[in-house]
């Protein structure tokens, strides 16, 4: 594989909060990379770090409290933290996009859709008012909203959910970004909506080659579009791997009980029901994390070693990492 | 199982093969204010003539998106909105004529678990007062027996009764569900509405509070009425499941019955967007399109109301209502296109479809 030159490289990333409680340590040392026409799913619990990992990439992390205490976000080389506001501005909404969780908030309620999606345009690609209007209309029409023309005119309040959400994809997409960050997309929808979105967000990508990142709590939903699947848990990431191979082959012990702690749908669901498997207890506070592995209070194979040091991510074949003791003597030859 | 618990159970099982709820062609409508002089405002048809019967001890799940009524037709089990037409009997009393403290006394038999723990539990009351507070209101036991009965309930559903004293923000979402289950659990009810329980939780807490219920009910002998729009979370907990769409019930099974044969286009379309872990090969070439949002509730169209977004859907289903029949043993279902040999619409189209998948997965990439 050629790994010279990734479209978007995270080495080392570090993000702390200063919080009440003490710092809070919000990542550690993540690290990821992705590919033109590539989907990375981000899954976790709420608390993971997901977002944050989001948000750092686009260097939308609140200064302060928060701070990027180490790593590089390279695009196309370029690091992203280093760069200048100015040019920052430049990047989001033309080189990185976003969407987010709830289609109803992160829409201006007092533009009408045509003028938020042209407003992207017109900042970036320097279009003129009537261009970046039809720029408007033909993104809709690319997201397939019936009667573009009419409803470029419409305000967010006279849309459904799923409908608004496709007016967010258009915004993000409407400068062809070469990454779309996905944040929770379709939480908010109905399943059948869901899948829309689903359809449209693979259909736009392959058109476009847009590299997708998409955070999700939803297994389901990773298995569906990702083609690599990192699991975070406490702010690092625990486990790497190729979609198939994390779904067949779950290592770490939180890989395992987020597959088996969701009751799945089956073609033919079996007469007696077992107990659903549960990851006892809750996220652990990150202002103090401890020495030791931070999943080691939740996992039922924790052992003396894993509470007194924090096991770091080793290879285990097919492109499959997992930060686990269990796997110690497991590296790829 | 302690003997209280098989007590309950023998109980539940001696009332025989009736249910406990029993509801006849129910109806809530709501009346939208006038748009202007001179057009009328329309009515939400929220529920639209539903019957079904939920079994003492059982599961009843309503699944639907959005806007389908489906907690619509649970708060009216519970006359928490006003019902428009038809009959509801808890254990053969007819809740829809009762008033005053009649009311009130049958309210002690069904409680609710809501969804949101955050916004369900008042912050300015301790766990143990919130616990309490329906015994206080419905005089349920002697004042001075109810102190050990919240610590009891703590217990029950796995919190430490010390907990009592600390307040909602204190706990976790997963813990402030279970005060939630102890607060519905405190009037010793026979029948729970589960609106949504777990769907504001992470996935790895909602197995907690899913496994808590099914423990719950097998020792009490409890009846739910389980509300949700995920289908792995019906199929796993719910023993018969009715599916909504505009108010009314297009298909209604047993469990095995309905996962295993969906026989209407729409519960074949939502079964198959679901997205899963274990059953993504060769599915999404399987998978039907639903086109568009769930239609509105106000003034819905004549025909089936599937129709508008129906792949199937010939001209007979817009002109006609089918009516909710029983096709087999104790399977309901409201589709013209579901002859008497019991095939689906969507059988052909998706052996079509699988073969087609089957094909393509022996094309080199």
């Amino acid at each position: 594989m050629d790994r010279a030159a990734p479209l978007l490289e995270v080495e080392g990333l570090k993000v702390e909060f200063d919080t009440r409680h003490g710092v809070a340590r919000v990542l550690t040392d993540i690290g990821l990379s992705l590919e033109p026409g590539e989907t990375l799913g981000i899954v976790g619990e709420s608390g993971c770090g997901k977002s944050m990992t989001a948000l750092s990439i686009m260097r939308l992390v609140p200064i302060p409290p928060g701070r990027i205490g180490a790593g590089s976000v390279r695009l196309k080389g370029e690091d992203l933290l280093q760069a200048s506001e100015k040019r920052l501005r430049e990047v989001r909404g033309k080189d990185i996009s976003m969407i987010f969780q709830e289609p109803m908030t992160s829409l201006n309620p007092v533009y009408s859709i045509g003028d938020q999606i042209a407003e992207t345009a017109r900042l970036h690609d320097g279009l003129g008012r009537r261009d970046a209007l039809d720029r408007a209309v033909e993104m809709l029409k690319a997201v397939h909203i019936p009667a573009a023309e009419r409803r470029v005119r419409e305000f967010p309040h006279q849309m459904s959910g799923g409908m608004r959400q496709r007016v967010m994809i258009a915004m993000a997409l409407a400068c062809r970004p070469s990454v779309l960050i996905a944040d929770e997309p379709t939480t908010a929808l109905d399943v059948t909506v869901q899948a829309q979105v689903f359809d449209l967000l693979k259909e736009l990508q392959d058109r476009t080659g847009t590299a997708i990142i998409l955070i999700s709590h939803d297994m389901g939903a990773i298995a569906e579009m990702a083609d690599r699947v990192m699991v975070m848990y406490a702010g690092r990431t625990v486990e790497e791997a190729p979609t198939e191979e994390i779904l067949d082959d779950p290592r770490h012990p939180y890989t395992k009980g987020l597959i088996a702690c969701v009751p799945h749908l089956e073609e033919a669901p079996p007469p007696v029901r077992a107990a659903l498997t549960e990851i006892p207890g809750v996220v652990p506070a990150l202002t103090d994390p401890g020495a030791g592995c931070s999943f080691a209070p939740r996992c039922a194979h924790a052992d003396d070693r894993c509470r007194r040091a924090a096991p770091p991510p080793r290879d285990v074949g097919g492109n499959h990492r997992v930060a686990c003791w269990l796997y110690e003597g497991a590296d790829a030859a | 199982m302690t003997a209280a618990g098989a007590a309950a159970k023998t109980a539940a099982k001696a009332a025989g093969a009736g249910g406990l709820l029993e509801v006849r062609d129910l109806k809530v409508h709501f009346r939208l204010p006038r748009r202007n002089l001179l057009t009328p405002g329309g009515t939400v048809h929220a529920v639209d003539g539903i019957s079904c019967t939920v079994r003492r001890g059982s599961t009843f799940g309503i699944v639907g998106e959005s806007g389908s009524g489906k907690t619509t037709a649970a708060l009216a089990a519970m006359r928490l909105v006003p019902v428009t037409e038809g009959s509801i009997k808890l254990d053969g009393v007819e809740l829809t004529t009762l008033e005053g403290e009649a009311l009130r006394r049958m309210r002690r038999r069904i409680q609710i678990v809501f969804q949101d723990p955050y916004s369900s539990l008042n912050p300015r009351m301790r766990a143990g007062a919130i616990v309490r507070e329906p015994m206080d209101l419905m005089e349920v036991g002697e004042p001075g027996e109810r102190g050990p009965r919240v610590s009891e309930l703590f217990r029950r559903v796995g919190l430490r009764p010390e907990q009592a004293a600390l307040f909602p923000h204190q706990f976790s979402g997963g813990q402030r569900q279970r005060i939630g289950v102890a607060r519905a659990l405190a009037t010793q009810p026979e029948l729970i509405v589960c609106d949504e329980p777990v769907s504001a939780l992470d996935v790895a807490i909602q197995a907690q509070i899913l496994n808590l219920l099914r423990e719950l009910q097998e020792r009490f002998g409890l009846t739910y009425l389980f509300i949700s729009h995920d289908l792995g979370v019906m199929q796993y907990i719910c023993d018969d499941v009715a599916v909504m769409y505009l108010g009314e019930i297009v298909e209604q099974a047993d469990r095995i019955s309905l996962f295993t044969l969906p026989l209407h286009p729409y519960t074949w379309a939502l079964i198959s967007a679901v997205p899963s872990a274990r059953r993504r090969k060769g599915r999404t070439a399987a998978r039907v399109h639903l086109e568009g949002d769930p239609p509105s509730p106000i003034d819905p169209p004549p025909g089936c109301r599937f129709a508008p977004r129906c792949p199937f859907a010939v001209d007979r289903c817009r002109r006609e209502k089918p009516a909710l029949r029983e096709v087999r043993k104790g399977h309901l279902v409201s589709c013209h296109l579901v002859g008497e040999d019991c095939v689906p619409p969507h059988a052909a189209a998706s052996a079509a479809a699988v073969a087609s998948a089957a094909a393509s997965t022996i094309q080199p990439h």
